[in-house]
């Protein structure tokens, strides 16, 4: 694969061009990964509205009906309910681990099992979450789709 | 190969075992034989199953921390329902060496059931560290 990257001052939004003979897997993959950089949540703290980048989210957790979004070192609150994020963002490395948990499989540094058929789940932050059993096969196969060969 | 043992054939020949065993059990009670012993037997285990995952579904609803407290709490819940089963429909005599037979039997299970599943656990998660390890490897 040949990478070409052209700088043009020009430009006002950044143009990424994929030239492929067959469409496979591999390709879907890092379309799915480059089209995750335009999704942004937009998260609120002290009443002030920021755009978050999906790249920089760890997770997404309800908890006492409040939607809260994680990044490595901070927390945004967003007024959607986790529904709405998951159905937003389907389609991008944001899946459902939990009845109230959202993951970016992008941040996972590693995976352990964890008692009553749960596994506990290493975030690249070193922040650790609980995968309930009924998605553990869900997560599974997202892993074998983005990281298989 | 073990794996494969454990993971494909041991629930391949136990659910065909119980389709098995349930088919035979209802041709033999629609042609009559309601009170055979083994049409019954057949129908009592099978309820005692079903009774058996409906509790450790509402027992997979507590926050475990160790492995070995969901399969202590688990297997003291179970115990009495597995004896009352045992008893009232006559899988064994009511005797002090049965009863004792049959706990250690049932102990015997649970651990096999619990260390099964932890084995199976144990190699998912190993495959899904291995395809992660390999995924950042082959994006650098």
């Amino acid at each position: 694969m040949k990478l070409m990257l052209q700088h043009k001052k020009e430009l006002q939004e950044t143009e990424i061009e994929i030239k492929y003979s067959e469409m496979t897997e591999r390709i879907t993959q890092m379309i799915q990964y480059i089209r995750q950089y335009d999704f942004v949540i937009e998260g609120f703290k002290e009443d002030k509205v920021y755009k978050i980048p999906l790249e920089q989210v760890y997770y997404i957790e309800t908890t006492d009906r409040k939607t809260f979004i994680y990044l490595d070192n901070d927390v945004y609150e967003s007024r959607k309910t986790i529904q709405t994020i998951e159905s937003t963002l389907e389609g991008t490395t944001i899946i459902r681990i939990g009845k109230a948990l959202l993951l970016n499989i992008s941040m996972l540094k590693s995976l352990k099992p964890y008692p009553n058929h749960r596994i506990k789940v290493e975030l690249l932050n070193g922040e650790h979450l609980l995968v309930s059993r009924r998605y553990i096969a869900i997560l599974k196969e997202r892993i074998r789709r983005e990281y298989g060969a | 190969m073990v794996h494969k043992v454990l993971k494909t054939y041991l629930p391949a020949i136990s659910m065909s075992f119980t389709v098995i065993i349930l088919f035979a059990g209802i041709v033999k009670w629609i042609l009559g034989e309601k009170q055979d012993v083994f049409v019954l037997f057949a129908f009592e285990v099978v309820a005692y199953l079903i009774l058996t995952c409906i509790l450790d579904e509402l027992i997979g609803r507590i926050n475990f921390r160790t492995y070995i407290s969901h399969f202590i709490t688990e297997s003291v819940l179970i115990y009495p329902i597995t004896m009352l089963f045992a008893i009232k429909f006559r899988w064994i005599g009511v005797t002090a060496i049965n009863i004792i037979l049959c706990s250690v039997a049932y102990f015997f299970v649970m651990v096999g059931i619990h260390l099964y599943f932890y084995y199976i656990e144990k190699n998912n998660v190993a495959e899904m560290n291995r395809l992660l390890e390999e995924g950042r490897d082959k994006n650098g």
